[in-house]
């Protein structure tokens, strides 16, 4: 990280909306430095009275220069979350400090296979890993396992399922724990330990795992992985409070 | 933030990485520290955090001892390591 974080003024650029819940935002940045799969960004809002409060928000997309993504789903009655998925507007103003992250990133030279388990939004900086993956061509096998509500709540359904269909070497498995779509054989509910050993690769084989969710998402999913032989420093979590399940 | 139990659902040293680096001009989150109440060697992302944007308390995850404290007040960053036995960092 080249020196100190400072506020950098960003506009939005554009919304797309991914689900009812959620949307991207594409936001302009001048002096962007660049950034890794992984890391977040803080986002500082100001009211016109000098009021502000400030979230952390993960970098869906890998670098591209001076615009970055950041998916929001919203949380009822949330301070911040509502306004930045309704209500700001093309052009409008936002600060952003970063990239933040020196932990929970990944890079696509990693010649190991990378798991990597979502919950809700957590998926957010794991699809700037899928990306970057397809962008670099890579080869090193990654699986992502998705947990999900219900198939309305899948941030990004269309790309992935063209990613699962074409980039070779990468599996992906959405679990529903609600309602899952007509035909799933798979019964609704959280993912199991059980289910987790099934999906992810023995743990004597050298792995590299990310867990990224709402806290108790992934607490329960960084046990399980312990309990079922992985290595605790293999292990890199980012936790995203009671939000996103 | 509290979860569906009401009871606060903690965050990682992830969220604390903003506000060290604004000051700090390293990422520190991949930073490593020994806790003073049980010995146990941790990374500061995987540490349990109450707060986070402009501060908040870290806590060991092996023994719930507290291991940090971080304030941003006005232009200052102010960090409290009592807890925290040793922190080792890699050249950037
Ligand atoms: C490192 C990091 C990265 C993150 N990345 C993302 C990201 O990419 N995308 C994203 O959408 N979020 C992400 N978050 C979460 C984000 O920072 C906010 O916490 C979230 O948007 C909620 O903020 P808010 O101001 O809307 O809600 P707040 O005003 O902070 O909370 C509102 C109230 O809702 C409660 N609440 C919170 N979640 C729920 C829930 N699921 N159900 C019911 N009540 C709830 C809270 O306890 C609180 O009482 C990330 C968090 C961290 C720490
Ligand atoms: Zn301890």
């Amino acid at each position: 990280m080249p020196g100190p974080l400072p506020w950098l003024p960003a506009y939005l650029v554009e919304r797309r909306p991914e689900t009812a819940a959620a949307a991207t935002l594409v936001l302009g940045v001048p002096g962007w430095p660049g950034h890794l799969p992984g890391q977040h960004v803080d986002v500082r809002l100001t009211a016109d009275d000098g009021y502000s409060t400030q979230r952390s928000y993960s970098l869906a997309a890998p670098d591209h220069g001076a615009t970055v993504e950041l998916t929001v789903q919203r949380v009822a009655d949330g301070e911040v979350s509502p306004f930045l998925v309704d209500d700001l507007a093309i052009g409008d103003p936002v600060e952003l400090r970063g990239p933040v992250g020196g932990w929970f990133v990944w890079s696509p030279t990693l010649p190991t296979r990378t798991l990597l388990v979502a919950g809700g939004s957590g998926v957010v900086p794991l699809m700037a890993m899928v990306r970057a993956r397809h962008e670099a061509g890579a080869a090193a096998p990654m699986r992502l396992v998705y947990s999900v509500r219900t198939p309305d709540d899948v941030l990004y359904a269309a790309e992935l399922e063209r990613r699962g269909r074409l980039d070779e070497g990468l599996e992906i498995h959405v679990v529903h724990t609600r309602r899952a779509p007509p035909g799933d054989a798979r019964p609704t509910g959280r993912l199991t330990r059980e289910e987790i050993g099934s999906l992810a690769w023995p743990a004597t084989e050298e792995v590299l795992t990310y867990v990224c969710g709402p806290t108790g998402f992934v607490d329960q999913v960084a046990g399980d992985l312990v309990a079922l032989g992985y290595d605790d420093h293999r292990i890199r979590t980012e936790r995203f409070g009671a939000t996103g399940g | 933030m509290t979860d569906e139990h009401g009871e606060p659902a903690p965050l990682d040293g992830n969220g604390l990485g903003g506000v060290l680096g604004a000051f700090l001009g390293v990422d520190v989150t991949d930073a490593i520290l020994v806790c003073d109440g049980c010995g146990r060697q941790q990374v500061l992302a995987a540490l349990v955090v109450f707060g986070a944007g402009p501060g908040g308390v870290a806590r060991c995850r092996g023994c719930s001892h507290v291991m940090l404290r971080v304030a941003e007040i006005r232009n200052e960053l102010v960090v409290d390591l009592r807890g925290t036995t040793r922190l080792r960092l890699r050249r950037p």
